[in-house]
């Protein structure tokens, strides 16, 4: 399969274009003011007629709305901007998770969840961590590409899901540009990667953290990278594999120390690979961009420093 | 290919139970004795089926005592028994009646009250209901109803909902949506005296009085299949009253009792309820039969099936 260089937000757009011309059971379902979360599906309403559905409704309502089109035999996508994701939109999802499980529906949804706002309206934002809240409702996967192959293949797969998919898309990664397969790519939606191998120690991230987690493996040897990609569900068996081939693990949390997926996943490897572990898990909280970072183009050395440091001491033990 | 066809080929797969669901009050036997005698059953076996969960419930070692959650309210089945089998439901699990009337096995609710849902018979797959206090339900009516429109469909969607969750914003959100593109949704609203509606109800009727309710359903839910709108259907009581605190110095009347006054013109009300009470017990006791026999965990709790 042939490959071209397209952007993060260009390769969102791209497998949703190729899903509505493939299935015309999935519609959009916007804010009627609108952006959309990265303005990726500019253009849609043109191109769809109908299924662009702009609607007067806040982001929980949207959310709400998609659910019951849902039952109704259609596949919605939702689109919220990031100042209306906010708790309310999370309480609907829970609402929706309930009713996948208690009514065992089927609700094939694609909520396509912004978050990051620091990167487009500055070092303040971003206080919420939807990823974190969206952790226990098992019935709604998550995922969080890191590059536009992946936000292209995982969005195609979303929507062939039978499921609730929350596809949490980064604002920094929004301008990001890489190597995209043509055609209809789709990767599977609960496998981590391995971004770069390794034999002393594992950073597992996932996000824009991935690429700072990459930087700093380059500055020491013998570190592998693993991208989660799959928040909910885990990939349990290729992290556990990677740690008990390293022995040492430190996880990369963007969002902060407490009750994070960085925790969950130091408690994964400390209860399933304890007896492989050669130092304990460690966590590396990195912080958010600063304005002077931001304004010299997101390089976040800081965060880049703060990985490095935390493989660094768990090497020399 | 069209919305409808290409949905309908890709959940090819999907078990449609809608086609066989009754419909109680049609147009043409909205008034007949047969018609009223259904809709009393159904609020016989609400109220039956969630004493008897209540019973069981309080009657228990160990969790909290309960009130009945759904009693005085069984009249609202008026408005689901209009619906037709391709229309749907979004109702809280409170509105039991509404959820008899469109074929949930009152099995399934004992289960889900008591136990696991076990294997438990699947409700019909288009009607949603569950323990939520229902704001949620009006914004997926919403969506169920713009799905309807898309696909070309000629369903109308419910959603019945307690007062307090209107005035949580999300009924006034869903009908402004739902006007300018004219969507078949249909929104009643179970209120207490003191709610507010921020919108103007098209209609207001009395929600003890299963007929009225009916009545006012059916015009709503017919215009709105007929391309004119979403319908706001306000019934208007206090869920709390029957049976028990006044309202404006009045007792509020029983839905059942006065459905009984009613058709008690030409017959005693003995004589008309005795064998529908006689039925309703056989048929809760039947269902407890079968939800025991469904459920491991009932079995577990050696809960009686008497």
């Amino acid at each position: 399969m042939s490959s071209t260089q397209v952007r993060y937000r260009d390769a969102v757009a791209e497998a949703l274009r190729m899903e509505m011309h493939r299935d015309t059971a999935v519609v959009l379902l916007a804010q009627d003011r609108g952006p959309d979360p990265n303005g990726a599906t500019r253009g849609f309403a043109g191109l769809f007629g109908e299924r662009f559905v702009p609607l007067a409704l806040s982001g929980d309502a949207i959310i709400g709305a998609a659910a019951g089109a849902a039952a109704a035999g259609l596949r919605p996508v939702c689109e919220i901007p990031i100042s209306e994701f906010g708790a309310r939109a999370l309480g609907e999802l829970t609402r929706v998770a309930e009713l996948c499980r208690t009514e065992r529906l089927e609700l094939p949804l694609l909520v396509r969840v912004p978050l990051g706002g620091y990167a487009s309206s500055g070092a303040a934002d971003g206080a919420l961590d939807p990823e974190t809240w969206l952790l226990g409702l098992e019935e709604i996967r998550v995922v969080a590409p890191a590059t536009p192959g992946d936000a292209k293949g995982m969005t195609a797969s979303a929507l062939r899901h039978p499921a609730p998919v929350c596809l949490l898309e980064h604002e920094a990664l929004g301008e990001v540009v890489d190597t995209v397969p043509e055609g209809g790519h789709r990767t599977p939606l609960g496998e981590a990667r391995i971004v770069a191998g390794g034999d002393r120690l594992t950073v597992i991230a996932y996000g824009p953290a991935v690429q700072l987690a990459t930087r700093a493996a380059t500055e020491l040897e013998g570190i592998e990278v693993l991208d989660l990609r799959s928040l909910q569900p885990l990939d349990e068996v290729t992290i556990l594999a990677s740690v008990a081939r390293t022995g040492r693990v430190v996880i990369v949390s963007e969002a902060g120390r407490s009750s994070r997926i960085a925790g969950e996943v130091s408690a994964l490897v400390a209860e399933r690979a304890f007896q492989r572990l050669h130092a304990q898990p460690r966590r590396a909280v990195i912080p958010p961009p600063d304005s002077a970072s931001l304004r010299a183009g997101g390089e976040r050395p800081r965060a880049v420093r703060v990985i490095a440091e935390a493989c660094s001491e768990l090497i020399a033990g | 290919m069209p919305v409808q066809e290409a949905a309908d080929e890709q959940r090819g797969e999907r078990r449609d139970t809608t086609t066989d669901l009754p419909r109680v009050l049609t147009a043409e036997s909205r008034a007949s004795q047969s018609s009223r005698t259904e809709l009393l059953r159904l609020m016989l076996l609400a109220r039956s089926l969630e004493g008897r969960v209540l019973a069981i419930r309080n009657g228990a070692a160990a969790g909290h005592r309960r009130r009945a959650r759904g009693r005085g309210s069984e009249a609202l089945v008026g408005a689901a028994a209009v619906l037709g089998p391709e229309d749907r439901l979004f109702a809280p699990d409170r509105y039991l009646s509404a959820h008899l009337a469109r074929g949930l096995p009152p099995e399934t609710f004992l289960l889900r009250c008591l136990g696991s849902r076990g294997e438990a018979p699947e409700a019909d797959a288009w009607t949603v209901g569950y323990a939520s206090p229902g704001s949620e339900l009006i914004d997926m009516a919403a969506g169920a109803a713009l799905a309807l429109q898309l696909r070309g469909a000629d369903g109308v969607a419910m959603a019945i909902v307690p007062g307090e969750c209107y005035v949580t914003g999300h009924a006034a959100e869903a009908l402004r949506a739902a006007r300018p593109r004219k969507l078949p949704l249909v929104v009643v609203v179970e209120a207490s005296p003191t709610v507010e509606l921020a919108d103007r109800p098209d209609d207001e009727v009395d929600l003890s009085d299963v007929e009225a309710i009916g009545a006012a359903a059916r015009k709503s839910v017919e215009d709105a299949r007929h391309g004119d709108g979403p319908g706001l259907l306000l019934c208007a009581a206090s869920r709390q009253a029957a049976g028990g605190p006044l309202v404006n110095g009045a007792p509020i009347a029983d839905p059942i009792e006065r459905e009984l006054k009613r058709m008690a013109v030409n017959a005693t009300t003995r004589e008309l309820l005795r064998p529908l009470r006689r039925e309703v017990r056989a048929e809760v006791r039947d269902a407890m039969r079968r939800a025991r026999s469904l459920d491991a965990y009932w079995r577990r709790q050696g809960i009686s099936t008497a």
